[in-house]
């Protein structure tokens, strides 16, 4: 059957999904702004000491399973034993239910590009000055808070219907469409951020934001949090532990350099969030200049960062109105790239489980999920969608992704038996240029499971401790902890089903 | 959720309705002040701002974590208030406290920018382009040199 399954064009078309996969809003959003809370240059050294011994040995195994067995992350797990299936569908699962609200903020950056692209012609910004927040609360996202339905917004449901359709175009034709999507959205918001940066860094005050974002702090090197932050932020933007990485890797012929495609993948993504920690802090260094604040006041990650202090920034960058608005269509455009192609292999994942296992029209199968995948999207439409987004991401993301990867380390490190591990170790190693050995199956053993314990453990004592913004316990359990337990419960689900490709293993 | 920063300064500003908290956050900044006035190097006075600025924030998601529902809808009406009599977010609040953060954050501000990026900060930004592009750059080559690709198999 093997011999019948797709492949990428090439190398470079594999590396760019992989790569634009990794690459989200959180290069972007989240990199730049934690490196400044946990003592700015200094922060690259845990940084890249948890990508060689966390981030780069589990997507080697990723990879691994996937070039070996040839399949989904649902079938890769059943052929290291049928009874690890579930963990494939609970990656999988964890990653369609997130992709649900995560086309949602792309809904947003399509009405911000939209608005900026009229207000090149018009010569005035969507939003009035010193109004950027207001304007995306009240406008684009029409916040009404936890309680409160609020009403349906349209516009983001048009956003939406755009973003699923442009998913659907992407993936539906299987990987070899895939590796000529990535050919655009992969080099285009790197253009966009090399042209940003450099905007920024041409500004009065561009200097004194690179300061707080590269001067080392090295004191924060002695502190425990600045580790496990920098180990976070290597899982939650290398796509491990989505069951992404071993389906994309399924389309690669069993012969693969593995090891290096692992590393290629690494560096580019983290490359690309060094890079934008120069786009976004001299931005905010000219932001702080131009309103006389200091930079640790503005927002420096997340929707604040994107939808407030960059608008923000624009509105005060020297040039005409038509000039702020296409640097803002720039920046919006930016976020949209870096996030379709992230959302299209979260589906693609499932996809491929689902064919992998039941073999359906690849076509309507497609169809299905990205139908389904929009209707879903809209309860995030109404006024309320903001804040049960927030919730569910913090349970996805902190919890289930987290739990995932533990899962698979413990089962590749220590559950499966020593000669099924040497098998896959073998394997990686027969064609890879770079040999993994002890350093690599220790970290997968040890350094990267008590990193993710310790993880796990910090932030179940602070969501109990504190809870989470303010939500209150009955919005919590609907909106994050339902989510998480239905995700677990069908993976195992998906399990027991008898599907057609079950026997062809 | 209630913006940090607006929470801080009406606290600051408010009636003693909220006494322990508005004490706990006036210590901050006194504390900060401190700092600033024995014109210690520019590190220390912005790792100082910092650490105020994370007491202050958690100081403040127990201060609103204790409020009742109706202490909330009081605190979100004085805000209201206070941002219709004295302007927007970076507004002067009036409370001689309030005007002691402003005029310290502007010191702060002033003095970072003054020093603005240290060798060591350059230094960084040329070891994270090394590091990451490079060896990226360093394996795309090796990459080359095999010849090895996923179509050819």
């Amino acid at each position: 059957m093997e011999q019948g399954r797709e492949r990428w064009a090439s190398r470079p078309a594999f590396i760019m999904a992989a790569v634009g996969s990794a690459i989200g809003l959180g290069n972007v959003w989240r990199f730049p702004g934690v490196a400044f809370a946990n003592g700015g240059g200094a922060f690259f050294v845990p940084y890249f000491i948890a990508l060689l011994t966390a981030g780069i040995p589990l997507m080697i195994v990723e990879y691994g399973l996937g070039t070996r067995y040839q399949g989904s992350a649902a079938k890769s797990y059943r052929k290291l034993g049928a009874k690890y299936e579930w963990i494939g569908w609970w990656a999988v699962l964890i990653g369609l239910m997130i992709s649900f609200y995560y086309c949602v903020i792309l809904a947003w950056s399509w009405e911000y590009c939209w608005e900026c692209a009229k207000g090149i012609f018009s010569g005035e910004l969507p939003w009035d000055k010193g109004k950027a927040g207001d304007y995306f609360d009240k406008e684009i996202v029409q916040n009404t808070g936890a309680d409160n339905l609020g009403s349906f917004n349209i516009a983001a449901a048009l956003g939406l219907a755009a973003t699923w359709i442009v998913v659907y175009l992407s993936i539906a034709k299987g990987v070899l469409r895939v590796g000529k999507v990535v050919m655009i959205t992969v080099p285009l918001p790197l253009i966009i951020l090399v042209l940003l940066a450099v905007r920024g860094l041409s500004l009065p005050g561009a200097m004194d934001g690179l300061a707080y974002y590269l001067a080392p702090d090295w004191a924060k090197l002695a502190e425990f949090d600045t580790w496990v932050a920098a180990y976070g932020q290597v899982f939650f933007s290398l796509s491990v532990g989505w069951g992404i990485l071993i389906a994309y890797a399924s389309y690669m012929p069993k012969d693969s350099d593995v090891v290096n495609n692992a590393y290629l993948t690494s560096f580019a993504n983290c490359g690309f969030s060094f890079l934008a920690g120069f786009a976004v802090f001299s931005t905010l260094g000219y932001l702080g200049f131009a309103l006389n604040q200091p930079i640790a006041d503005l927002k420096t990650t997340s929707f604040g960062l994107a939808f407030t202090s960059y608008p923000t920034a624009v509105e005060n960058f020297p040039g005409t109105g038509s000039f702020q608005a296409l640097l803002g269509l720039l920046f919006f455009l930016m976020l949209l790239t870096l996030g379709v192609d992230s959302a299209f292999s979260i589906v693609e994942a499932m996809a491929t489980a689902m064919y992998d296992k039941f073999r359906m029209n690849r076509q309507r199968l497609t169809q299905m999920l990205c139908g389904g995948g929009f209707l879903m999207g809209l309860i995030y439409c109404f006024g309320t969608g903001l804040s049960w987004l927030d919730i569910t991401d913090k349970y996805l993301t902190d919890y289930g992704l987290t739990m995932v990867a533990l899962t698979q380390c413990l089962l590749v490190g220590w559950v499966i038996s020593k000669s099924r591990f040497k098998e896959l170790q073998d394997e990686i190693n027969k064609r890879s240029e770079f040999r993994v050995g002890a350093f690599w199956k220790w970290s997968l053993k040890a350094i990267t499971p008590l990193v993710l314990i310790v993880t796990l453990w910090l932030a179940s004592k602070k969501l109990i401790a504190e809870g989470y913004g303010g939500y209150p316990t009955d919005k919590l359990i609907i909106f994050g902890v339902a989510p998480a337990a239905i995700v677990l419960v069908l993976s195992f689900v998906l399990m027991n089903m008898k599907g057609a490709g079950d026997d062809e293993d | 959720m209630m913006k940090t920063r607006i929470v801080l300064l009406a606290l600051l500003a408010a009636a003693p309705l909220w006494a322990e908290e508005k004490k706990d956050a006036l210590a901050i900044v006194g504390d900060l002040k401190a700092v600033i006035e024995a014109d210690k190097p520019w590190k220390e006075r912005w790792t100082a701002y910092r650490n105020a600025k994370d007491a202050v924030d958690a100081a403040e998601v127990e201060f609103l974590r204790k409020l009742s529902a109706d202490q909330k809808k009081t605190l979100k009406n004085q805000l209201e208030q206070i941002k219709k009599d004295r302007g927007p977010e970076h507004g002067d609040y009036g409370s001689p406290a309030g005007k002691a953060y402003e005029a310290i954050r502007k010191d702060v501000a002033d003095s970072i920018r003054r020093d603005a990026l240290p060798p060591s900060g350059w230094i960084m930004a040329l070891v994270g382009i090394v590091l990451l592009w490079g060896g990226f750059a360093f394996c795309v080559g090796r990459a080359v040199r095999t010849g090895k690709d996923a179509a050819k198999g």
